[in-house]
């Protein structure tokens, strides 16, 4: 344990080999960071489990018979107090009782517990279902739970309807009960209605690659393809420059914090791994266009390398830009004030002494949030600056130089980077706070002389003389990779601009495009130990993939009825994720065709299909229209 | 096979004299959805409809795949009303929940019934310019605009307004010294629901439309839509509670009119003329929009090789049949169309105009199938004299 | 069969007029809000129905007509903000479909209050039963729909 009592495990390690630290016992952190960790701690674990890959593990079950006229089971879950507080149970499995096609109705204490899904097994066996209404909580987490089970017996899980009487009517109606027991009600009858126009789907198959591509060599490249290397799986990472390490090679960094261990020590002992665990480098080597999708990728690599590159698996780790100030801070005019990059370039060039235009400067000032925290710019906070600040007035300061760094808020949420800011003070760095809105001013002639900043607390204009400025610059989305990417991919990029993430505690590494995975600063500013854990993270991730020798295909997506196209071209023309293409099926005779391995099932295309020829699994015209009819037909009759 | 004839199918199967039916196959033979491949056989359902096996004929794909377009009978030596057979039957399977899967999700279904239930206030005539003379309530003519507004908000993507066709009728009318009663309280006719088997709404609709034009005192009525007319003509008869006004296709009535049209010198034009289904083979309004074409200063009518009553369907009324087969129906007819030479392709229907716009949406196809197309009204408004 | 009555009768059911309400809402943002609004436990108006789809890129013109077909007061169409459709522009395609839909509601003589897009997050829980709770005081004060026959009648 470290000195703080917390685990001290950088990256997930601990001292003692096959021991992981993951997640707030390594130190405090949000959430997404907690996720992306734990599936970083996982890739490292599996490391010493090479050999043990995930395997899929499936004992065949007989199908149940589905067909005939629907025979619908439902099943009205108690939640505890959460549903039954509020609405009347009987009443709602009586009312259902009396809808059409229903053959059994039952009540539940807690229909996903052990003891529930029996319940609906034995439901389902006893009163030979072929749909099965479940009035309970939200299908966004427990209908996997759900289909899962009866999965496991054989029953379709694609005809399971999820009624959501909890999140959606006990918790929000709770001092309304007649209203909420009458929606409840509606939402069963909608939802019986719908059962009755389910279909069973089959998850199809493809056959996946076991390769990997990874894009960027910086060290999350790095980190990604050695940890998909090592265990077994082929990996090819491309470089467009001619040298590994991004941002930690020479002359970008010197030290790292918090433990000021040199950048080129790290970055050997990570390029050492690398090349052991046999990964592929191709530097001098562009992506030029990806086709494809999860298991099947097909990469154009351009450069010094050309070649038609298949994969499973891709990997983005093209990393960030730094911001440009331009004419901000006098940063053109005085060649006096530099960014925090530009420093820790002449850091690494001299640690001891540094020079502007032959003069030590014996004064330093350290201008905060350049390009972050800045609307116009970037609204979000870079997370790096204020440590590596702190680093670099910690250097300077030993150098002799008075230190004065403007801040709007220090945020030094990384492992020891809090002890870092308290040694700095220590030191006798001085901090200021700039004012909510407003900037600081640098003046001079013909170079930079004095920073100026109204203080709050005070309430008058403080004035610094300085011999050197340094803009700690915030992140920015690398470009033009961003871009391309997203437009050769189509992985969403967010507000802020940067790829952006599945879902940030449920997917904080993974992107709509299945088997495509972010790691590091491509995602959004972070440091080099969170790059370095995501990257991990990223690599696990797509490890799961690639472990598996087919992909499964999510059934529920949209499908061309041939007869019924006209081909027009309509849905080509609109899905994002060019899924429907037209085929000449005969001379002059265009039909539209779905890739059901690149659709994603939003459905669009089906609500713009002038002919009614695309139909959308799972939500077709027919199901939601026997919700609306269902919703307005208030009497009930079998 | 079940051969027990339930009463209705019988009834249905009379009144369209299917029993005359001495299976020649001319009907599946010229019928324009199975020339395209599309399975659709007009004998097989007339046979179907003799043996009166219901599940066997309301659930045949078949019953809603016919554009009812009366190809089939106009060729029929036995005199065979496949079109009125097909009406009932849909009826029937209607009746039993049986329903066509509409395109555009069944937006425009929704319309209509929407309309049937009326008790809205449509805000139905904002397209009216201030040179329009119109009336609202009385006068000896009623001009009946269908629903063109509908369909140019349906179809923003297009590019062409029915409207124009609506206003350039009205202009036409100005010009003839009539100011046209234009109702707000039009509603949709029915047409396409009543040939969906939708009947009960039909039925309303007609209720309230023949009660609005009788409430007008109009003498004639003056219809732009082929399929409106149609149901003006036939299928409304039965709802007249006063003798009927005389109902008139705008190609009618400006054809009886012409003397007292004056029209401009024009660009030379050669234009080919398509035949609505409605309008030509099942009322026979063949003539009226060729006299009009021919009046037509500089005007030269290039007819295509099928025309008249041999004309082939736009292959999409009723909204209910739109598919594969209805899209090779319309790029083959744009391409006849294309190869008479003519500039524009002239119609006397929104719907051919929308269908074909429809298909010349084609990304493969749309220089060997593009023609710009006029609907006859909008031809004769802008060749009027000033 | 009507809602037993054994329950206390709600302080507002017995004067004011309650309309009926459909939404639909994405499968990942809207959705997603009015569970999160569940989670929260933040309460509000309970006379709307919910019918969920994968997108809001997937609702089309029919739907809505559908539901004001049948008699519905008012609905409402929700999906991701822009920029954070979990399939990239599918919201912006269904605003482009919610236009078209507007316009013919507006020829067919419905108020155009009774129409309503939201953009909602997983995470607006508040703003989801604020948009609720604001279009039922919306559509309340415009009363029943015309085409709203009481016994759902097609």
């Amino acid at each position: 344990m470290g000195p703080e009592g917390i685990a001290e495990a950088p990256a997930g390690e601990s001292t003692r080999d096959g021991i992981f630290v993951c997640g707030s016992a390594v130190g405090p952190q949000i959430i997404p960071d907690c996720v992306a960790q734990a599936s970083a701690v996982a890739a490292r674990a599996q490391l010493f489990l090479t050999g043990h890959r995930v395997e899929k593990h499936e004992e065949p079950v007989e199908l149940l018979d589905v067909t005939g006229k629907p025979r619908i089971g439902i099943l009205v879950c108690h939640c505890g107090i959460n549903i039954a507080g509020v609405l009347d149970i009987d009443d709602l499995v009586q009312y259902a009782t009396a809808l059409p096609d229903v053959v059994a109705a039952a009540g539940s204490t807690f229909a996903c517990s052990t003891t529930g899904q029996d319940e609906l097994v034995e439901l389902i066996r006893e009163h030979n279902l072929n749909r099965l209404v479940i009035a309970a909580c939200t299908p966004r987490t427990h209908e996997p739970i759900f289909r899962e089970t009866c999965t496991h017996i054989g029953f379709n899980p694609y005809l399971i309807e999820m009624v959501n009487i909890r999140d959606q009517c006990s918790w929000v109606h709770t001092g309304q009960p007649v209203e909420a027991q009458e929606k409840a009600r509606t939402l069963i009858r909608m939802g019986v209605a719908r059962a009755r126009q389910l279909e069973p789907l089959f998850e199809g198959e493809v056959p996946m690659m076991h390769s990997a591509l990874v894009i960027g060599g910086g060290i999350a490249g790095i980190q990604a393809a050695t940890d998909l290397a090592v265990q077994g799986f082929p990996v090819t990472l491309v470089e467009k420059e001619g040298q590994l390490g991004g941002r930690l090679a020479k002359p970008h960094l010197k030290y790292l914090y918090p433990n000021m261990r040199p950048a080129t020590e790290v970055l050997e002992a990570k390029l050492k791994l690398l090349e052991e665990s046999g990964a592929r480098v191709l530097l001098n080597t562009d992506v030029e266009s990806i086709t494809g999708y999860v298991g099947n990728f097909e990469a154009n690599l351009t450069g010094e390398t050309e070649e038609l590159l298949q994969v499973g698996a891709i990997i983005l780790a093209v990393g960030a830009d730094l911001y440009d100030p331009e004419e901000e801070y006098g940063y053109s005019k005085f060649p006096n004030v530099i960014t925090s990059q530009e420093l820790e370039t002449m850091l690494v060039e001299d640690d001891k002494n540094v020079e502007i235009a032959g003069s030590r400067p014996r004064s330093a000032s350290f201008v905060l949030c350049v390009g972050s925290r800045d609307p116009e710019h970037f609204p979000g906070c870079s997370r790096y600056c204020c440590p590596t600040a702190i680093k670099q007035a910690i250097l300077l300061r030993r150098m002799g130089m008075d230190i004065t760094i403007f801040y709007r808020d220090i945020r030094t949420i990384s492992t020891g980077a809090e002890e870092m800011y308290r040694e700095a003070r220590g030191l006798g760095v001085l901090f200021i706070r700039i004012p909510e809105g407003d900037k600081v001013q640098v003046s001079g002639t013909d170079h930079a002389e004095s920073v100026r900043c109204f203080d709050d607390l005070l309430g008058r204009h403080l004035e610094v003389p300085t011999d050197l400025v340094v803009l700690s610059v915030g992140m920015q989305p690398k470009q033009p990779e961003t871009s391309k990417f997203h437009d050769i991919l189509k992985v969403s990029v967010g507000l802020d601009g940067f790829f952006m993430e599945l879902h940030p505690e449920l997917g904080p590494v993974e992107t709509p495009v299945e088997g495509v995975l972010l790691a590091g600063t491509a995602q959004g500013p972070k440091d080099i130990v969170d790059t370095v854990a995501q990257a991990s993270a990223a690599a696990a991730k797509a490890s799961i993939f690639l472990a598996h020798d087919t992909v499964s295909l999510n059934p529920a997506v949209s499908e061309v009825i041939e007869e019924k196209c006209r081909g027009c071209g309509t849905c080509a023309e609109i899905c994002e994720f060019h899924a429907p293409a037209l085929v000449e099926i005969e001379p002059g005779t265009f039909v539209a065709r779905i890739n059901a391995s690149l659709c994603k099932g939003c459905g669009t295309c089906t609500s713009w299909c002038p002919s009614g020829a695309i139909v959308s699994k799972h939500f077709t015209d027919r199901q939601v229209h026997a919700m609306i009819d269902a919703l307005f037909t208030t009497e009930t009759s079998k | 096979m079940k051969t027990t004839s339930t009463p209705e199918i019988a009834e249905i199967a009379d009144k369209a004299r299917a029993w005359a039916c001495y299976d020649c196959g001319k009907c599946t033979a010229t019928c324009p959805i199975a020339r395209v491949g599309g399975a659709l056989s007009p004998r097989r359902q007339v046979l179907a409809a003799n043996l009166g096996h219901r599940e066997d004929i309301i659930t045949n794909n078949a019953l809603f795949a016919c554009l009812t377009c009366g190809l089939c009978s106009s060729r029929c030596p036995a005199g065979v009303v496949y079109c009125e057979l097909v009406l009932n039957l849909r009826q029937l399977a209607f009746h039993d929940g049986v329903e066509p899967e509409c395109p555009h999700g069944g937006a425009l279904q929704s319309m209509m019934r929407m309309m049937a239930k009326g008790k809205t206030k449509q805000d139905r005539l904002s397209w009216l310019t201030k040179d329009l003379k119109v009336q609202h309530k009385k006068g000896d003519v009623f001009y009946w605009t269908g629903c063109t507004m509908y369909y140019d908000a349906f179809f923003p993507d297009f590019n062409i307004t029915t409207l124009d066709a609506t206003r350039a009728a009205i202009r036409v009318l100005n010009r003839l010294g009539v100011t046209p009663v234009v109702s707000p309280d039009e509603r949709c006719c029915g047409h396409d629901l009543l040939w969906n088997g939708d009947r009960a709404n039909f039925e309303l609709l007609a209720r309230h439309n023949v009660k609005l034009v009788e409430s007008s005192g109009a003498k004639t009525l003056v219809i732009s839509c082929a399929e409106c007319l149609r149901t003006w003509n036939i299928d409304y008869q039965p709802f007249f509670e006063t003798s009927p006004p005389k109902i008139m296709h705008i190609t009618e009535f400006m054809q009886e009119n012409l003397d007292n049209l004056k029209f401009k010198a024009n660009k030379e034009h050669t234009v080919t003329y398509q035949d609505p289904c409605r309008l030509g083979r099942h009322l026979g309004i063949f003539d009226p929009p060729r006299a009009i074409l021919e009046a037509l200063p500089d005007i030269t009518l290039a007819e295509m090789p099928r025309s008249g009553k041999n004309s082939i369907c736009c292959a999409g009324g009723t909204w209910s049949n739109c598919d594969r087969y209805a899209k090779h129906i319309q790029v083959d007819r744009l391409r006849e169309a294309k190869s008479t030479g003519a500039e524009f392709l002239v119609t006397s229907c929104p719907k051919c105009q929308i269908h074909f716009a429809c298909a010349m949406k084609d990304p493969n196809l749309h220089e060997e199938i593009e023609i710009p197309m006029r609907d006859i009204a909008t031809l004769v408004a802008d060749a009027l004299a000033d | 069969m009507t809602p037993t009555k054994t329950k206390r009768k709600a302080k507002s059911g017995s004067t004011k007029w309650n309309p009926n309400i459909v939404v639909f809402a994405c499968n990942w943002c809207s959705y997603a809000g009015a569970d999160t609004a569940g989670v929260s436990r933040i309460q509000h108006e309970p006379h709307f129905r919910m019918i969920r789809v994968m997108c809001s890129g997937r609702i089309q013109p029919g739907f809505v007509l559908k539901a004001f077909e049948r008699g519905a007061d008012g609905v409402l169409v929700s999906g991701c903000h822009i920029g954070d459709c979990h399939y990239i522009f599918g919201n912006e395609r269904a605003l482009e479909q919610f236009e078209k839909t507007k316009n013919m509601v507006r020829l067919l003589g419905l108020e155009e209050g009774r129409l309503r897009l939201e953009w909602i997050s997983a995470a607006e829980g508040a703003r989801f039963a604020e948009v609720i709770n604001d279009f039922t005081a919306q559509v309340r004060k415009l009363g029943p729909s015309p085409l709203n026959t009481g016994n759902g009648e097609r």
